[in-house]
């Protein structure tokens, strides 16, 4: 259907060309008939038949348009001369007369050969389609504006300790509270803090209960500090929640939510919604295009932060708009004097400062150069339709040698015929330029599904006028270089040329061609490589080991209710219940609960440091430190985390001596050459409790599949209660057909007690590394493409020279070159061009290819045996492409050879 | 006459017939030769009818109300008649001579 819709806009805009009276009258009829021809074509002979019929008819109207226009000059000029006696033409449309002729006669001239037309058209659109799919991404994510008051004074503030700043955590309410008035170079500071809502019904909302996945709950003042307003209703207002009151009773819709699940109902702004059991009022909706820092969140509750609320421990994300003039550097200096001001007041906060980055580059920098990379990577591929495009247009002009030169010699001018080639090669680069937008309609939805999790701003990437305009330059740029560099450098040539120089004259022609088709074949080379590093990588990195048994696990993850439970026992007595009854669910295995996930994004996570205790403390250096994790007895064996010496945790630890289980890493460090089980850990800031190392586990991925493990310790439970807790359950099958029964097995504990995010762990991991899979998929595609632009040009060429040689070839078969000596022959300057673009290619590989780096994992970006591996394919495929043409000159007859 | 407006004439002898019916019939008369499209088609059309040779009439009851149906009129179908003569009288001349030859 996409197919029948496209053609009918196309063929609208051919309508255009008929005089605007007759368009009135003739329009709708024309389009009824070309439906019903369309409909039959693309049902009967398929899309490509379809598009043909497309062109043809867009031929026929420019034709029978010239011929209207051309009737009602003369009737028009004999009307004129009878009433005024004289032909009063004037001199614009004379111009718009020739204008129409050139079109006409270049469009005619397009007709003649229409497999040239076609394939010069076709590789333009796989390169256009290409790019402006990717710039569409490009501008949607990066470019396009945030459509937030001066993005650049925005800034995120996250804290960490003074002795490792790469490990930044939330705030807690308290050192977030003080913020905006102590530090000077804020002028205003909000925070906000993930969670998953559940609404069920309300005044506009009749459905069933929907899960809204995560929504950003947020002080009232957040919308003021982005300087984002509201595009139905109002944002908050500092009134809608009062500080330490809780969780609030209004809420923001993002316009996706509000069209899809409302039908954009304007009564909605001012009804009331249950969101998570609490009757909420919408109050407003905020733009089309908020920019959200989880891609896909729809709904901002209000939220009073309440310093109590152990729930919130280093949870807040604050965001705040720099004062006027304020610059990064002063605002970190400002903070870490606010944090030492803080120490005193909470000695937890003792060796802690605070760090601040810029809300644009958080957003958007962990994509940015991915992005920018891969458009450099498709702009490369455009490179080569254009080569090729040239390379068409040069053979074109050959074929076109006589008529050329016939023209010149009845008088038209070298400017004429250069008019009327860059006529030519405009109108099938525009032809091209369009098709390519159609490609680009088509596969941009499945470029941005491709991407997963990743992209930020998804959503607003799309296909509007800036994208366009993007294409047009393209399209317009590549029909006037590409197109117009052969026809400038032939025309000459063609018209003066004697039979001596125009030997001289064909032989640099070829020479030009070869030299399009080798860079062509060192671009493709070089993309080939890049997109086998960076899918070798990719398998690499999802074949690595992080150390957990990802196949049969999911995870819960859960933020216990403040109010209801008040204090750690009430808490655990919760999580307990919880876990009986886990265990109950049919299918499940195991279960267990930790404080934190290996790899989770969102895990509660810090490190906390330690000594040993049969070594005295040493004055004045910093501690080193260690990751703190829960871990219940059961937790090792869930998730398959292997036991390296001693025990795991069981029943009698919750209760006994304290103890802690620590990772190789850690133990590796502190104890490099004895034995670490047995072995004493003072841990805290102030050390006083001795933890005994009862045993020793494997490492695990820290933050993403295949980072570095760091050190980590496990206790066996919590001392006091910091926020969320996430279960884990093994399962006998498929861990995603439990999740449901987890939830509602939550649910049936406390239904009141939301739970947050319910995941299975290889989702879980697979997220984190969505962009490297995302790299990998799309260099695969660009790599495939530039292989078949790269054929396609070695196979026209070949074949062209093929068919202008026939003679040479002819005469080699008369004096006794066997069919094997000409496929030899034809074969053999494939292989050299092949070779030829192979070196550059290996040029261009070793100096781009370093920029991949940093998407690498385990896999050096110049790995010879790749390079060595791309290089063979395309050796192989070149001769291949050659092998076709070189059969068909061989089989040709000896007497049509010579006669040709 | 041009052919292709002999062509359509002959298409238009039958019951009133709408833009896309005429393409078809034209296509299957001609054992699928002529293929009209659409702007050359109601370029055509129009010519015929200002020649007085064909004419605009209402859609049969029960056929698609949008579209615009045509017939031919009587000077059309004698003018019509007077070109088939014309061609008949040719066609016996050349079969006469190619079997003299």
């Amino acid at each position: 259907m996409k197919h029948l819709k496209l053609a009918r806009m196309v063929f609208a805009v051919g309508l255009r060309s008929y005089p605007r009276d007759y368009r009135r009258c003739e329009q709708a009829e024309l389009e009824l008939l070309f439906d019903d021809l369309a409909q039959r074509e693309l049902r009967e002979r398929g899309p490509l038949c379809l598009w043909l019929l497309v062109v043809r008819c867009l031929g026929d109207s420019l034709v029978v348009s010239r011929q209207l226009r051309r009737v009602r000059a003369l009737e028009r000029s004999a009307a004129a001369r009878k009433s005024l006696g004289r032909n009063d033409r004037s001199r614009r449309s004379g111009m718009m007369d020739v204008l129409q002729q050139e079109l006409t006669s270049a469009w005619r001239s397009i007709v003649r050969q229409p497999w040239m037309a076609v394939t010069a058209a076709a590789t333009l659109a796989v390169g256009i389609g290409a790019s402006i799919s990717m710039f569409s991404v490009v501008y949607g994510v990066l470019l396009r504006p945030l459509g937030l008051e001066e993005p650049q004074r925005l800034v995120n503030i996250r804290q960490h300790a003074a002795s490792d700043p790469s490990d930044a955590s939330g705030l807690s309410v308290s050192s977030f509270a003080p913020l905006a008035d102590r530090v000077e170079a804020i002028e205003a500071a909000s925070a906000w803090f993930y969670d998953s809502v559940t609404l069920t019904d309300g005044d506009a909302y009749r459905g069933d209960a929907k899960e809204l996945g995560e929504a950003i709950v947020v002080a009232p003042n957040f919308f003021e500090v982005l300087g984002l307003d509201a595009f139905t209703g109002r944002v908050f207002l500092p009134d809608d929640v009062s500080p330490g009151a809780g969780r609030g009773t209004v809420a923001v819709l993002g316009h996706q939510l509000f069209e899809s699940t409302f039908g954009s109902d304007p009564e909605l702004v001012g009804s009331s919604l249950t969101i998570d059991g609490v009757p909420t009022t919408v109050v407003g909706v905020v733009s089309a295009v908020p920019p959200a820092p989880i891609p896909g969140t729809q709904i901002w509750l209000a939220h009073g932060f309440d310093p109590e609320d152990r729930a919130l421990t280093r949870r807040l994300l604050p965001i705040a708009r720099l004062a006027d003039g304020a610059s990064l550097e002063q605002l970190e200096e400002q903070l870490d004097v606010y944090y030492q001001g803080l120490a005193s007041e909470v000695p937890a906060l003792e060796g802690w400062t605070g760090g601040a980055t810029r809300f644009r580059s958080d957003l958007l920098g962990p994509v940015e150069g991915g992005l920018w990379v891969a458009f450099a990577g498709i702009g490369m591929l455009l490179l080569m339709a254009c080569a090729n495009f040239a390379n068409l247009m040069m053979a074109r002009l050959s074929t076109k040698k006589n008529e050329l030169s016939t023209r010149a010699c009845l008088g038209a001018s070298q400017y004429r015929l250069f008019r009327q080639l860059s006529i030519e090669s405009l109108m099938l680069s525009i032809l091209g330029g369009g098709a390519g937008v159609a490609l680009a309609m088509v596969s941009l939805p499945y470029l941005v599904a491709m991407s997963g999790p990743m992209l930020p701003r998804a959503h607003e990437v799309r296909l509007d006028w800036p994208v366009l305009v993007f294409a047009t330059f393209v399209a317009v740029a590549c029909g006037l270089v590409f197109g117009n560099a052969p026809a400038a450098f032939g025309i000459a040539g063609e018209m003066r040329s004697s039979n001596a120089s125009r030997r001289t004259r064909n032989d640099v022609g070829t020479r030009v061609r070869a030299t399009l088709a080798a860079v062509q074949i060192g671009l493709a080379l070089t993309l080939l490589a890049g997109a086998a590093l960076l899918v070798s990588s990719f398998h690499r990195l999802t074949d690595s080991d992080p150390g957990i048994d990802i196949e049969r696990v999911a995870a819960a993850r859960i933020y216990p209710d403040d109010d209801r439970y008040a204090t750690l026992e009430e808490e655990n007595l919760y999580f307990e219940e919880l876990l009986q009854n886990l265990e109950a669910v049919p299918g499940v295995e195991r279960v267990a609960m930790t404080s934190a996930l290996p790899m989770d994004p969102q895990a509660v996570d810090f490190d906390l440091p330690f000594r040993r205790a049969d070594r005295p403390a040493e004055a004045g250096a910093e501690p080193p430190q260690a990751f703190y994790r829960m871990a219940s007895p059961g937790y090792f064996e869930t998730l398959g985390i292997e036991l390296r010496s001693g025990r795991t945790f069981v029943a009698t630890d919750l209760d006994g001596a304290p103890t802690v289980i620590v990772n190789e890493t850690m133990a590796k460090q502190v104890w490099p050459d004895e034995p670490s089980v047995g072995g004493q850990l003072l841990v805290g800031f102030r050390g006083t409790v001795q933890y005994e190392v009862v045993g020793v586990v494997s490492d695990t991925s820290f933050s993403a599949l295949g980072a570095p493990p760091k050190p980590e310790m496990y206790f066996p439970s919590l001392r006091a209660s910091f926020g969320g807790r996430v279960v884990v359950v093994r399962t006998e099958g498929d861990p995603a057909d439990t999740l449901n029964s987890i939830r509602a097995s939550a649910l049936s504990v406390d239904p009141n007690q939301p739970v947050s995010a319910v995941m299975t762990l290889k989702r879980l991991t697979a997220d984190t590394v969505a962009a490297q899979g995302f790299y990998s998929k799309l260099s695969g595609i660009i790599g495939m493409l530039a292989i078949a632009l790269a054929l396609s040009g070695i196979y026209a060429l070949i074949s062209f020279w093929v068919s202008q040689s026939q003679f040479e070839l002819g005469v080699r078969m008369a004096v006794g070159a066997t069919r094997e000596n000409i496929v030899r022959l034809v074969v053999g300057k494939a292989f050299r061009l092949a070779v030829a673009g192979s070196t550059i290619g290996l040029g261009a590989s070793l100096l781009l290819l370093g920029n991949l780096r940093v998407f690498l994992f385990d896999t050096e970006p110049l790995d010879p045996a790749t390079l060595a591996l791309a290089t063979a394919a395309i050796l192989i495929l070149a001769v291949l492409a050659a092998w076709i043409p070189a059969r068909i000159a061989a089989r040709s007859s000896l007497a049509r050879m010579l006669s040709d | 006459m041009k052919p292709i407006e002999l062509s359509l004439l002959v298409a238009l002898c039958g019951p009133p017939a709408h833009g896309y019916s005429l393409v078809r019939r034209v296509e299957e008369e001609s054992d699928g030769r002529v293929k009209l499209l659409p702007g050359n088609l109601y370029a055509i059309l129009q010519r015929l009818t200002a020649a007085g040779w064909i004419q605009e009439v209402d859609a049969p009851a029960e056929s698609d109300q949008r579209r615009r149906y045509y017939q031919i009129t009587e000077l059309g179908t004698a003018e019509l008649a007077r070109e088939t003569a014309a061609l008949g009288r040719h066609l016996a001349l050349a079969q006469e001579r190619l079997l003299a030859r």
